[in-house]
């Protein structure tokens, strides 16, 4: 349920973007989501909906962007996508590797009058 | 109109955290950040571990449990200091209430402090406590799968602790299929095999943090 949490950071962001640029109302929230992140997008939304209420973005739409797991290889250089959970680095099987993408929890965009 | 924003999630967690390493750091402190699933042997390996280092260690403990004090209690015998975190119900401590507990201590007469997070895998391993390392405690009992299932723990952990082997008979936890998924994730984390229950195996596990706060003092 790390979900929750993760929203209410969320809104803290948006709703202060939303109050900087003297918006109205906030139409959409565009968001980028690591799958590392394990959030489950059913519960997400849920924390989602029941957190605008009453708020500058009451009736906000949210478009999450899930961005895949990318790992790179420390030895080789070799940048590859991370699936069925196979930490090993496909050219030359290193297995010390870093992850560059699969964190992210960024608020991208707002859209609002 | 479209507003750019481009602005992280759990920022003022991350903020606060690096805040709190640096002060341990400061402090010559090394915070532990036991994560695990409910009932995996937390509580145990501390007790076990309390007993093994000895009350003149420079010990602290934060407890974090959801409603009840009852970990704290069975802690507290040990003479060490130890703050307990209700999250009321939170399936995770974060940075902030570290922060606050931490205010308890007297950090100059630290050298170890642990965590006991909230038993999950999934949350406590997405909010950094400032801690210097986390570990991984598992148990024969829950089955084999849990490096797989929830790689991010098992691969940011600095060690693993297997516990409950004493029961590995009675249940069909698989410990080649185990070691096999944990490598395959973490290929070079520390593992040690314990029944913290029984006292058995624990002499790797003490070592290893013993080496490691040698490390802090050569610093």
């Amino acid at each position: 349920m790390h979900e929750v949490a993760i929203v209410n950071d969320l809104f803290r962001i948006v709703l202060d973007v939303a109050e900087k640029e003297k918006l109205k109302k906030v139409d959409k929230v565009h968001f980028q989501l690591g799958k590392m992140m394990q959030v489950v997008p059913d519960l997400f939304k849920f924390a989602f909906d029941s957190a605008k209420a009453d708020t500058l973005a009451a009736e906000a739409e949210l478009e999450i962007e899930f961005l895949p797991v990318r790992m790179k290889c420390r030895q080789c250089g070799t940048e590859f996508e991370l699936k069925q959970q196979n930490f090993q680095c496909p050219d030359c099987q290193g297995m010390d590797l870093d992850m560059v993408q699969g964190r992210e929890l960024i608020v991208k965009s707002i859209e609002g009058e | 109109m479209e507003i750019k924003v481009m602005k992280r999630v759990l920022d003022r967690n991350q903020d606060k955290a690096e805040q709190i390493r640096a002060l341990l750091k400061e402090n010559h402190v090394r915070m532990y950040n036991l994560i695990s699933s409910p009932g995996a042997g937390k509580t145990t390996l501390l007790e076990q571990t309390c007993r093994h280092l000895g009350p003149d260690y420079g010990v602290g403990i934060i407890e974090g449990d959801v409603y009840t004090d009852r970990d704290a209690r069975r802690l507290q015998s040990y003479g060490f200091p130890i703050v307990l975190i209700n999250t009321e119900g939170g399936c995770h401590l974060d940075s902030n209430s570290i922060s606050g507990a931490l205010q308890e201590f007297n950090l100059q007469n630290l050298r170890l402090l642990f965590v006991e997070n909230v038993g999950n895998l999934v949350c406590p391993s997405h909010f950094d406590l400032g801690e210097t390392s986390k570990i991984a405690v598992v148990s024969t009992s829950e089955g084999d799968d849990k490096p797989i299932k929830y790689p991010m723990l098992f691969r940011d952990a600095r060690a693993v602790v297997l516990n409950k082997m004493d029961l590995l008979e009675y249940t069909d936890f698989d410990y080649n299929h185990f070691i096999s998924d944990l490598r395959q994730v973490n290929p070079t984390v520390p593992l040690f095999e314990t029944s913290s229950t029984k006292g058995q195996g624990l002499e790797g596990w003490f070592h290893w943090l013993e080496q490691e706060m040698k490390e802090q003092m050569n610093k």
